[in-house]
């Protein structure tokens, strides 16, 4: 297994989770949109189709045999279901489901380890499953529809769907995102397939391999089909075809031929752009070009000894002779089309309209060079848009970069050797240089955004086999999945998620016949909402179920010691923090789902660690709601700069409420040492810096320095400090895995002038220090 | 013994350029301290710069310095002597630090100073003296490296880094 395998196989294997993450939600949605007569959105049942089908032509092309088999057989089910010959019903969908996850499963280890073969007996079991089910279809569906027609064949259906008025296919819903990634794939592989087109006529020796062009194009095909153009599949498949003939040897790899095969490519590339302007990737000149394909063939057929087959075929129908099953489905087309596309086949087809399709039509195409560069001009014109995939750790490399040009800007720019001289054109040079930094770190910054519809998408199963363990209805609603945080968040922000929707389904929503008697509706609503709030991501939560009982939770919480008193003045919003204790659960009876206490606490870590809060709002018998306050990056982090002896320290805006210099009437000593300054009418306990961190410091009393109040789940303490020197942005580096992570110190971040500064770790400052807020004077 | 020049940049070049396959498994980075000579492998060693300032950090061994900024970077340091425990010692113009990466992680040892390149082969290095008191962090010596009448003590890096002080000094 060399690399080159394991590169393709990654491509593959990221290609195949995300289709696979697409067509999860499809497939849970499908049940719960099926009707009472059990039908189903048929559209639905061929995306989903479409899916394995599209993963069943990559998979064959690797030689994955074990994945192959898997979506084979799921995709004949499906068949099944598409054409309306069974019902489709739950445990058929759990079945998919399953085979999705096993999916999953194969295709992660094949990125590992280049093998698909690992889980073979899961796989082995897993089609036999889908065999019986299918078998089991079949047989009730050849019952039910004994008419059916012809078309009926498994192998026939599994030809590209949509290429064929013969078999009438329901438009699809085409995603944004869907059509944006198809513009993205087929702009690759024209290029590349022309690339090797124009290969033979650059190059002088004549064998030139063209099956670079022939694989180009016949995924382009697929994913034509994939998307439902017609037009496109439907000529990419005749080139595809002529091209195959050209690799075999029996039409010349010669200036004319390229020339069409290149009008095909151009023609193909501008119905791709029409596509990408909200066209719908027809093309007018369909019939001209597939006839001067044909031209191809029967011009050099007979000279190049083509099989007599080719011959035979070719002029009867006017069509190229495109294997037994194609051809089943040539001789169903509409007669009227038949005849058209005979027409236009005659020596001196004018695919008119199209200026430069016409030289390179006709037979002899004078310049090729011309039409190479007709068709670069053309394609600067159809560029949809551009994006590329990129490793994530090139991108760390870059923010890793513009941090560090910010610092050796400010370096050169306040230069000490510069001080006290003026350089007028030096300073508005540095300001210009300034400007461009600050735009560089901000794209960079921008780069690393990704929009949290993904991880939404994974909630949809979650949803959907909870509720089936909890034995619940859930609605589930998203809302705002577009909205965008960085990436790293992204993968912390996924576990609470799962955390939070579960205990929601299992916790927060009552049974359905319990809703019945309070008056609700059956099924709860689960919604999941992602905005942006003051310079947060917010992602809420909410639920419609039974709220958080207050006395439980508070009874639960003094039982454990964890709240001294009756708890009586405590708020809710604190009550209800409680659930985030390890340990803490209020569930009578651990369930398979939840009640060991320690979601909870997971997602409070979790949070923490993205330096994020979570905020729970409940009301009794309305629900609760779960507030992830999220910064939008983790990667830089708005801080006070504040310096103690030599050292200087960041403290995270997020948490500084105040600062200000004490005077001496504010200041108290407790009886226990304990210093705290009097703000208005709290009293707040004082943590000296150089004590916490163990750093001389140059002011000793504290109305000689600073106090700088911060707070974290409601705890405050005042830091004390020599002085402020600032607020700045900065990017936030991570302390070396070698010292771990050290008391009180989240990170730390370079400054202006190459010096280091420690980032304060607040929450674990307060635990550490302040106990619990002190009592109002 | 090879010797290459002292000077830092040309070290740092010759080692960035020199083909790090296993012709260099007997070679070693010597540095000074005190007055003894000590060796560590050269396949672990990234670069050697002078010394940067250093913020301490909070809550880590003695022998942890803090952090320095290597070219945008932050690194952690530790200082050899601390590590050895022996009496501290003003940092000067010559004090250096090694950069060494063991096992994925990047850290900076402070020493007095870098003497040169030295080639160990096999039959020069004896085994570290075994049995009799333990001193001078002997724990972390892999050999004792001989050239005429010179004795290198060559360091196991992972364990200079990684190995629990058993001993607090």
């Amino acid at each position: 297994m060399n690399d080159m395998d394991l590169e393709i196989f990654g491509a593959f294997v990221e290609e195949g989770l995300e289709m696979i993450d697409d067509v999860e939600p499809q497939l849970v949605e499908l049940e719960t949109t099926q009707d009472d007569a059990g039908n189903v959105d048929l559209e639905m049942v061929n995306s989903i189709f479409r899916l394995f089908h599209s993963m069943k032509g990559s998979a064959g092309f690797l030689e994955l045999d074990q994945i192959v088999a898997l979506t084979h057989r799921a995709e004949n089910l499906l068949d099944i279901f598409r054409k309306e010959e069974a019902l489709l019903e739950g445990p058929d969908i759990s079945l998919l489901l399953q085979t999705i996850d096993l999916l999953r499963k194969v295709m992660d280890d094949l990125a590992d380890s280049g093998r698909d073969d690992t889980f073979a007996d899961e796989v082995t079991t897993q089609v036999e499953a889908l065999q019986v089910s299918i078998e089991a279809k079949a047989e009730g569906g050849a019952a039910a529809e004994a008419t059916a027609t012809e078309t009926i064949a498994t192998e026939a259906s599994a030809e590209a769907p949509a290429d064929d008025q013969a078999i009438e296919f329901p438009t699809i819903t085409i995603t944004p995102e869907m059509s944006e990634r198809f513009m993205e794939e087929a702009e690759e592989l024209l290029d590349s397939a022309e690339q090797n087109l124009l290969q033979v006529l650059s190059d002088e020796n004549e064998d030139v391999d063209l099956s670079e062009a022939l694989r180009a194009l016949h995924s382009f095909k697929g994913n034509s089909g994939f998307m439902g153009f017609q037009h496109l599949e439907d000529l990419t498949h005749h080139i595809e075809t002529v091209l195959e003939k050209v690799v075999d040897g029996a039409i010349a790899a010669d200036e004319d031929s390229m020339a069409v095969f290149l009008t095909v490519v151009d023609m193909t590339r501008k119905a791709v752009g029409d596509i990408g302007a909200g066209g719908n990737g027809d093309i007018p000149e369909l019939a001209g070009l597939k006839a001067s394909l044909e031209l191809l063939v029967a011009q050099d057929a007979p000279a190049k000894e083509a099989p007599a087959a080719v011959e035979d075929t070719a002029p009867r129908k006017g069509f190229i002779p495109l294997g037994g099953m194609k051809n089943k489905k040539a001789a169903a087309k509409p007669a009227a089309k038949t005849e058209d596309v005979a027409a236009a086949a005659k020596p001196v087809a004018k695919p008119a309209a199209k200026p430069q399709a016409q030289p390179a039509a006709a037979a002899k195409a004078t310049d090729p060079r011309k039409a190479d560069m007709a068709r670069k001009s053309e394609t600067v014109k159809s560029k949809p848009s551009g994006s590329i995939r990129v490793d994530l750790t090139k991108l760390d490399t870059l923010m890793n970069l513009v941090g560090e040009l910010v610092i050796a800007e400010t370096m050169v720019t306040r230069n000490p050797d510069l001080d006290g001289q003026e350089f007028e054109n030096l300073e508005k040079a540095s300001h210009h240089l300034r400007r461009i930094t600050t735009d560089l770190q901000d794209v960079a910054m921008s780069v690393r955004m990704v929009p949290l519809s993904g991880t939404f998408k994974k909630m949809v199963r979650l949803v959907h086999d909870t509720a089936l363990k909890a034995g619940k209805k859930v609605e589930l609603k998203l809302h705002g999945e577009e909205t965008e945080v960085d990436k790293t968040v992204i993968e912390k922000i996924s576990d609470p998620l799962v955390h939070i929707v579960r205990n929601a389904i299992d916790h927060g929503l009552e049974k359905p016949d319990v809703r019945l008697e309070n008056g609700k509706p059956e099924s709860g609503v689960v919604t999941i909402e992602a905005r942006h709030e003051s310079g947060e991501v917010w992602i809420i939560v909410s639920d419609d179920g039974a709220g958080m009982p207050r006395d439980v939770i508070l009874a639960k919480a003094i039982s454990k010691g964890l709240v001294e008193g009756d708890g009586a003045d405590m708020r809710d919003e604190d009550v209800f923090k409680l659930v985030f204790e390890p340990g803490f659960s209020t569930a009578a009876t651990v369930t398979e789902i939840s009640g060991r206490g320690v979601g909870m606490d997971v997602v409070k870590k979790n949070i923490e660690k993205i330096n994020g809060k979570v905020d729970i709002k409940s009301t009794l018998g309305k629900g609760s709601s779960f507030i992830m306050r999220i910064p939008l990056t983790m990667a830089i982090i708005e801080g006070m700069l504040v310096r103690v002896g030599r050292s200087t320290y960041n403290i995270p805006m997020l948490s500084i409420r105040e600062a200000f210099r004490p005077v001496a009437s504010q200041i108290t000593l407790t009886p226990d040492n304990t210093e705290v300054v009097k703000l208005r009418d709290e009293l707040i306990p004082v943590v000296r810096m150089h004590q916490l961190y163990n750093v001389p410091s140059d002011c000793q009393d504290l109305v000689d320095g600073i106090v700088v109040i911060v707070e974290n789940d409601g705890t405050t303490a005042a830091l004390f400090a020599d002085e402020i020197l600032g607020q700045q942005q900065t990017v936030v580096k991570g302390l070396s895995t070698y010292v771990g992570q050290p008391h009180g110190v989240s990170g730390c971040t370079i400054l202006g002038d190459g010096s280091i500064s420690l980032i304060l770790d607040v929450a674990t400052i307060l635990a550490n220090t302040a106990t619990s807020p002190m009592a109002t004077v | 013994m090879t010797t290459l020049t002292k000077d830092q940049e040309d070290l740092d070049h010759e080692l960035v350029d020199a083909d790090f396959d296993d012709a260099h498994k007997d070679l070693y980075m010597t540095f000074r301290i005190g007055g003894q000579d000590f060796g560590v492998e050269i396949l672990d060693v990234n670069e050697i710069v002078g010394l940067h300032t250093i913020t301490e950090v909070p809550d880590v061994p003695d022998y942890v310095k803090g952090m320095i900024n290597l070219r945008g970077t932050v690194i952690p340091v530790i200082d050899v002597r601390t590590r050895f425990g022996m009496e501290p010692r003003e940092y000067d113009p010559r004090t250096c630090v090694v950069v060494v990466t063991v096992e994925g992680a990047t850290v900076g040892l402070v020493v007095d100073r870098v003497n040169e390149v030295g080639s160990f082969p096999e039959g020069t290095i004896s085994a570290p003296p075994s049995g009799g008191e333990r001193k001078l962090g002997s724990e972390y010596i892999s050999g004792m490296g001989k050239h005429e009448e010179h004795v290198t003590i060559l360091l196991d890096t992972n364990k200079l880094l990684f190995e629990k002080q058993e001993k607090n000094a």
